[in-house]
């Protein structure tokens, strides 16, 4: 168990520290000189020098990046050029809004998902399969921007059932305001999800140990509930970090289609204004989470599952 | 005894039947989603020709007019026919999907397979930036990418190779891994081949299938981002039409104009939904999953 620990460990450092460089070149990557590009082509040249100072873009390449590393985790994230503020003063706010949106999306799709996907298996190349599977697929190529807006214009703007945009108010209002966009990004997940989940549940009913539950003569309802649900749990745990990366990158677009102060909709913004410090310490947080949230849901499965936890070891 | 015979031959039927359900059903599926992408990509291509309007004349007198004979999608704030405009924006975006998805695959296979071949220092290398890659979120990296590039077309294509290939690269390694120790595979090595031709003519053919299946999802992908970022204004600039586009264009509009925004879009639904039955069916016969690899 310690030593496959040690070794996942080990490379989840190795990927941040390649996520780290990653979100340091980007500013250097720019063509030109990223403090003019960002301020403009009228910008004094005095403001264009002061900017490419507080960057810290005229020291040595090295001392700059470990300025970057060791800025981050101290929690300073660099200074804004549009904004005139602390990275880590614009990101905290967001972060909370950005995880309840996660969460909420999360739970929703799973409880449409995951029924879905065992009745799928268990209906195997008949017809309630099939109605699922092409449904999925049609939900799938449907761009998460384009079904939010048109949730938006049947449930708020014709039948007036939810708001509109926005996330103020008290709890109560904000979570109201959470609901639609919840919503959307659930829909977008779904696919993903009832499709990983349609193949693990095959696999169990084909596996082994099923054909030999049934051999003991077991029902199929005691066989379902106590194997085939047990294990698509274990899967759909599996399922949802593995689709992380996938459903942040629904979330960002969300949170601009709904107007939702979050990480997404900063970073999207950020672009638009070529703010690259902002850009760069999103790129970081946002590798951050994808890296420590495998690395939970590894370590709890190597807890729960004893072949994954003897694999490891070996 | 022929009790016995028959129990073999009853199961073998009834997996023969279920067998040929799944064909009739992938069958459907294949020429279903064939019929729905050739038909949307000769529109793309044609657009210039079958397009009833140009894409960015104004007729500010014909504004918001709802669908109708003469304006299949209706028109836009500027009087701008919506179907035309959409036809247009079909070869952009096929375009797109098309380059930004085998281009990376012919890069993730060659980086997939000589990692998975060679193994020692080449594996190690391309699967840290693999790694690097996958852990960031697509759209997160490819608009970190477009800040660097600036907003456009071109910032999009470079954004969305530079983050494609790496799956191509780890279903290729993974499947590697496994042929290297294939009798055949040890043969050719044994007979002296090359190894290019090991690669190319021995184990190409059965690294082919699994990224084949897996590029229609990712061409889906690829078309919706590029529309993600276009409707986000960091994609397509304008007057050139692209269909996320076109959707922002009419969002301002959505309770008085509907179809600017709502027909756009699902002529990408439909064009997702054509390569995803294709998709689907090829994996049913190839026996592979559609799902995002990790």
């Amino acid at each position: 168990m310690s030593t496959g620990l040690n070794r996942r460990l080990l490379q989840s450092l190795w990927v941040l520290v390649g996520v780290s460089v990653v979100a340091f070149a980007l500013i250097h990557l720019v063509p030109g000189d990223p403090a003019r590009i960002a301020l403009g082509p009228r910008a004094p040249l005095q403001a264009v020098a002061a900017a490419r100072h507080s960057l810290g873009l005229d020291k040595p390449l090295v001392t700059q990046y470990l300025n970057f590393v060791t800025g981050a985790v101290h929690g300073d994230l660099g200074y804004s050029i549009q904004q005139r503020a602390s990275v880590g003063g614009l990101v905290g706010p967001r972060i909370l809004p950005s995880i309840f949106l996660i969460a909420c999306a999360t739970i929703i799709s799973v409880v449409l998902a995951v029924p879905l996907g065992i009745v799928s298996a268990l209906k195997r190349d008949r017809l309630p399969d099939h109605a699922i599977r092409v449904v999925a697929m049609v939900t799938f190529a449907m761009p998460a921007f384009w079904l939010g807006l048109v949730l938006v214009e049947l449930l708020s703007l014709r039948a007036h059932l939810l708001p509109v945009s926005g996330y103020s108010g008290s709890a109560a209002e904000k979570a109201k305001d959470l609901l639609l966009p919840a919503l959307t990004i659930a829909l977008y997940l779904a696919p993903m999800l009832i499709r990983t989940l349609r193949s693990s549940v095959i696999d169990v009913l084909d596996s082994d140990f099923v054909e030999a539950a049934r051999a003991r003569g077991l029902s199929e309802r005691r066989v379902i509930l106590k194997h085939v649900l047990r294990n698509a749990s274990i899967a759909t745990v599996t399922v949802l970090a593995v689709n992380l990366g996938f459903l942040i990158s629904g979330t960002v677009v969300i949170e601009v289609v709904f107007n939702i102060p979050g990480l997404g909709s900063l970073i999207v913004s950020s672009v638009q204004t070529r703010d690259f410090p902002v850009v760069q310490a999103l790129t970081l947080i946002f590798g951050a989470i994808v890296i420590a949230v495998n690395l939970f849901a590894d370590v709890a499965y190597a807890a729960i599952d004893p072949r994954v936890r003897d694999a490891s070891a070996r | 005894m022929a009790a016995r015979q028959e129990i073999v031959l009853s199961g073998a039927r009834a997996l023969r039947r279920q067998v040929d359900r799944r064909n009739r059903w992938s069958d459907l599926t294949l020429w279903t989603g064939v019929v729905i992408v050739v038909v949307l990509v000769l529109a793309g291509l044609l657009a210039s020709v079958i397009a009833p309007y140009a894409p960015d004349t104004q007729h500010l007198t014909e504004a918001f007019q709802s669908p109708s004979g003469s304006h299949l999608f209706g028109t836009d704030a500027f009087g701008r026919d919506v179907f035309s405009r959409a036809l247009h924006a079909l070869r952009v975006d096929i375009q797109l999907g098309i380059v930004a998805t085998y281009l990376p695959l012919v890069i993730g296979m060659v980086l997939g397979a000589v990692a998975g071949y060679y193994r020692g220092w080449r594996e190690s290398l391309v699967m840290r930036l693999v790694d690097v890659t996958i852990a960031l979120p697509f759209i997160v990296l490819i608009l970190a990418i477009v800040a660097i590039v600036g907003p456009g077309l071109s910032g999009v294509y470079i954004g969305e190779i530079a983050v494609s290939w790496a799956l191509y690269a780890r279903i290729t390694r993974a499947e590697m891994l496994v042929l290297r120790e294939q009798q055949f595979i040890v043969a050719a090595q044994a007979l002296g081949y090359s190894t290019p031709r090991i690669l190319f003519k021995h184990a190409l053919p059965h690294l082919i299938r699994p990224n084949l299946v897996f590029s229609m999802a990712d061409i889906v992908l690829n078309i919706l981002v590029l529309a993600s970022l276009s409707f986000l204004g960091v994609g397509v600039q304008p007057p050139l039409p692209e269909l996320g586009a076109i959707v922002a264009d009419g969002q301002q509009y959505l309770l008085s104009s509907w179809w600017i925004t709502t027909l756009p879009g699902l002529m990408l639904v439909v064009l997702g939904a054509g390569f995803s039955l294709i998709g689907d069916a090829l994996a049913d016969r190839f026996g592979r999953r559609l799902e995002l690899p990790r």
